[in-house]
């Protein structure tokens, strides 16, 4: 990570446990991070708050969440929280640690139209697992794999005409934004999403970006997304 | 498609076998009462009424009866002195009937010293004298001198109740059984017949070469087993009595009558004059199903003239179906009973339904009685009544176990799922923090105060479960269980609502053989809250129940298009695919339902075929009737 020094983290979770060891994993992959807490929704979105516009770099959220200190915790209050978060900070990357990620199927579309990192990781995984989930959101990367439908593709027309630029005309990144009247950064942003959908996502010792994308268009031509 | 037609079929018919055993029992069960005679009493008093039903008849013009009442016997003194009956017989013969019948048997007459004066009488060759035969112990035989075609016998079969409805017209003598006699009602018809015709002749029958027969027409045989009898002694032959109904179906006059003169001597010419007793200590009153009282002598009478007049009238002698026949009628009226019980009617609409079908039962059975037929009515009501009430009753205390059923399975599910959850609840809060703590302890670098803040925690953790679980507990009623088992929450926003709904109906089996679908979904927003919980579910329901059909239905699809559009105050809810689609244009249960809905939200429905190929599925709603809601 080149900007690991200036790196920092938001990990809202009530439990104290819990956050002394996702706080104690994250130290250890990110030495120099700073890592904010946060217990409640409400504090949660204080603490964003406090930090404008210098925003976090990722946060870490766990979905079981109380609104304020003293009531119960509730998938629902998590869900709510995320839902004003995608919102208000509609780059923001974020990973969600929870014990019931299926509760988040049903915001899917806001996740879909999300345009920072995004990943989802139950509390079941190994820490390794985990942190791997953690870089990905700090690189932009959706990971929603776990919170799909199984057998089938759900695919957005813009995702397809940029699969067809970038596979039948061999366009780049930019030349595609130029031909689809929208941002480079859209288009990054629709790539994260497809190969979310296609299920390629970066190795460990990662490959280059160039590796990716034929991993995608192999990936795309199985699906018979394109011929 | 075959297989799970021909799958159908084998279910369903595996399914009769245990639905309609009880009906097979009760069928089973009234054939083999009829077989054994148990029915045999009720179906003959059955009989009886449907013929006192029938509407009266005329006076039978054929047919006078010359009755001794207790008064004439009282003056001419019993026995009757034979001098007597000669002076009565030779008044008659002078004025020229065609036949006369003498039903006195020759024990109730009393012979004078020379016991010639009524052997005399066979001089009239249109006279039949009686006698008694088929008690062979007992018999009481005319003069020998009287010619075999002047003697008939008069014994009557009385049924186990007493009653007569049958007749026997001949019978092979019991002490001498090469010799037939015939009956005194078959001789006096005989002799009358042909006075008419000389071609009436009695002849074997056709149809049936043991029945009688006078020209045309042929009197049916009752056999053993025929209509309601079972194992009777109909050696014979015998036929019913059909007895002609109305208060006076004969002309009777008494000897003090004939012998004052008080007759018009036209009554008597060309007639069957029958002399006979009506002094009811002598004769009497046996049961028929005639509407006046009767004794042997108006048996007689009633059996002549059934005779005569069907002959000559063509008046209705009564036959009976074969057994084949008859019990086909009654299974046929319990299996149909069986399906009407079992129809998805309701239980009033059958009840009703049990009552025409009754009321029809009775109507044809009548109806066959007034052109002939005896037909089996008791039974087949038995069979009717009991299945088709007992299936209907039956079949709700069914329907409502079956209900029952359901739903405490669902409450086991719905169980199985809280047991599940609370472990999960726990198994993710307090038990994580309990191992965390273990690790700790173990690795023995925890300060005292770290460990009771810990365990305090731990403390409010798991109180804070029982929170959560009664929690849970309320917003049941406010949450639908998807068909997979997967229970939402109806207080979301619709849309999101509608998005759960999909994905979750996605992952079911059904969609399975979809290798690839390719799916477009997007739901605009809906931020009004004012659709009611039930409308809510419907909602999901409908939406739940259209992918299922893409499921179900849409063979070959690689495109699925599911929207929820918001336009103008309207939300479109549309499901399109790209395969094969329904073939059937039965509307399913689904479809009506959706109907229902969108009467109820004020919107439109329509589920149509779309080009090239596909299926789409859409109901409107208008939004700003969510808001008046």
């Amino acid at each position: 990570m080149s900007e690991s020094d200036t790196l920092k983290i938001l990990v809202v979770d009530d439990h104290e446990v819990v956050l002394g060891g996702t706080i104690d994993l994250l130290k250890r992959q990110y030495p120099n991070a700073e890592i904010l807490t946060a217990q409640t929704a409400e504090a949660a979105r204080q603490r964003l708050d406090e930090q404008q516009p210098d925003l976090p770099d990722l946060v870490v959220l766990d979905l079981s969440l109380p609104e304020t200190v003293g009531t119960t915790a509730q998938a629902e209050v998590g869900i709510r929280l995320l839902k004003a978060l995608m919102q208000e900070y509609p780059t923001l990357n974020m990973t969600v640690q929870s014990t019931h990620v299926k509760a988040l199927v049903r915001i899917k579309p806001e996740i879909d139209k999300h345009g920072g990192g995004f990943t989802v990781a139950d509390k079941s995984l190994s820490s390794k697992e985990m942190l791997n989930r953690v870089d990905w959101a700090l690189n932009g990367i959706t990971h929603t794999k776990d919170i799909r439908t199984r057998r089938t593709l759900e695919i957005k027309p813009d995702w397809l005409t940029v699969l067809k630029f970038a596979f039948y005309e061999g366009l780049q990144d930019r030349a595609i934004a130029e031909r689809m009247n929208v941002s480079e950064r859209t288009v990054r942003h629709y790539w994260t999403k497809i190969q979310d959908l296609l299920e390629v996502y970066p190795e460990e010792d990662r490959n280059d970006g160039r590796n990716i994308r034929i991993q995608t268009e192999i990936r795309a031509r199985e699906e018979g997304l394109i011929d | 498609m075959q297989r799970p037609t021909w799958n159908y079929v084998k279910a369903a018919i595996a399914n009769w076998r245990v639905w309609g055993l009880p009906g097979a029992i009760v069928i089973g069960l009234v054939v083999a009462a009829r077989l054994t005679g148990s029915l045999q009493g009720l179906e003959l008093l059955t009989f009886d009424a449907f013929l006192r039903l029938r509407p009266p008849e005329p006076e039978d013009d054929r047919v006078v009866l010359v009755g001794l009442d207790k008064s004439d016997i009282q003056k001419v003194g019993y026995p009757i002195p034979e001098q007597e009956l000669v002076r009565l017989v030779n008044t008659l013969q002078t004025y020229q009937p065609a036949v006369i019948g003498l039903h006195i048997s020759p024990n109730q007459v009393a012979e004078l010293d020379n016991a010639k004066l009524f052997a005399n009488l066979k001089q009239y060759k249109n006279l039949v004298v009686s006698e008694l035969i088929l008690s062979a112990a007992d018999q009481i035989l005319a003069p020998p001198k009287f010619p075999k075609d002047q003697v008939g016998f008069i014994d009557i079969i009385q049924d186990t109740d007493d009653s007569i409805r049958r007749l026997v017209l001949g019978a092979n003598n019991p002490s001498n059984w090469d010799e037939y006699k015939y009956s005194l009602t078959l001789r006096l018809a005989e002799k009358y017949l042909v006075s008419r015709d000389k071609n009436l002749k009695l002849q074997n029958g056709i149809r049936d070469p043991a029945a009688m027969r006078f020209g045309s027409i042929e009197l049916p045989r009752l056999l053993p087993d025929s209509g309601a009898y079972v194992r009777a002694d109909t050696a014979g032959p015998q036929i019913l009595l059909n007895p002609r109904s109305g208060k006076n179906p004969f002309r009777l006059v008494s000897l003090d009558e004939i012998q004052a003169g008080k007759f018009d001597p036209n009554w008597f010419r060309d007639r069957i004059v029958i002399i006979g007793i009506t002094a009811p200590l002598i004769r009497p009153i046996i049961p028929t199903a005639a509407t006046v009282d009767t004794n042997s002598f108006q048996i007689q009478a009633h059996a002549v003239s059934q005779i005569v007049d069907a002959v000559l009238d063509g008046r209705l002698l009564i036959d009976t179906w074969t057994n084949e026949w008859e019990y086909l009628w009654i299974v046929s009226w319990g299996i149909v009973a069986i399906i009407w019980g079992r129809s998805n009617f309701s239980p009033k609409t059958k009840l009703v339904g049990v009552g025409f079908g009754q009321a029809g039962l009775l109507g044809i059975s009548y109806m066959a009685l007034t052109i002939g037929w005896w037909i089996p009515v008791f039974p087949a009501t038995l069979v009717w009544l009991m299945n088709g009430i007992g299936y209907t009753v039956f079949h709700k205390y069914d329907w409502v176990l079956r209900s029952r059923l359901k739903e405490n399975q669902r409450l086991a599910e719905e169980r199985q799922r809280a047991i599940e959850e609370t472990f999960n609840v726990i198994h993710n809060g307090p038990l994580q923090t309990l191992s965390s703590l273990l690790r700790q302890l173990r690795d023995n670098n925890i300060a005292p105060e770290k460990l009771i803040t810990t365990l305090e925690n731990l403390n409010v953790e798991i109180r804070g479960i029982g929170e959560h679980l009664k929690q849970e507990s309320l917003t049941q009623e406010n949450s639908l269980y998807l068909g997979n088992g997967i229970k939402i929450d109806l207080n979301l926003p619709l849309h999101e609502l509608f998005y759960e709904v999909y994905s979750y109906t996605l992952d079911r089996s059904e969609f399975s053989r979809f290798e690839i679908l390719r799916i477009s979904c997007d739901f605009d927003p809906i931020e009004e809250f004012s659709l009611n919980i039930e409308q809510r579910q419907n909602l999901c329901r409908f939406l739940e129940e259209a992918l299922c059909n893409v499921g179900k239905h849409a063979e070959e699809a690689s495109h699925l298009t599911v929207l929820g559009l918001s336009d103008n105050g309207w939300y479109t809810l549309q499901v399109i695919d790209d395969g094969l689609g329904i073939r059937s244009s039965r509307e399913g249960e689904g479809t009506k339902q959706a109907r229902k809905l969108a009467l109820q939200l004020k919107g439109k429905f329509k589920r149509e075929a779309v080009a090239p190929k596909g299926t789409l599925c859409e109901l409107t709603f208008p939004l700003t009737n969510l808001l008046r809601w």
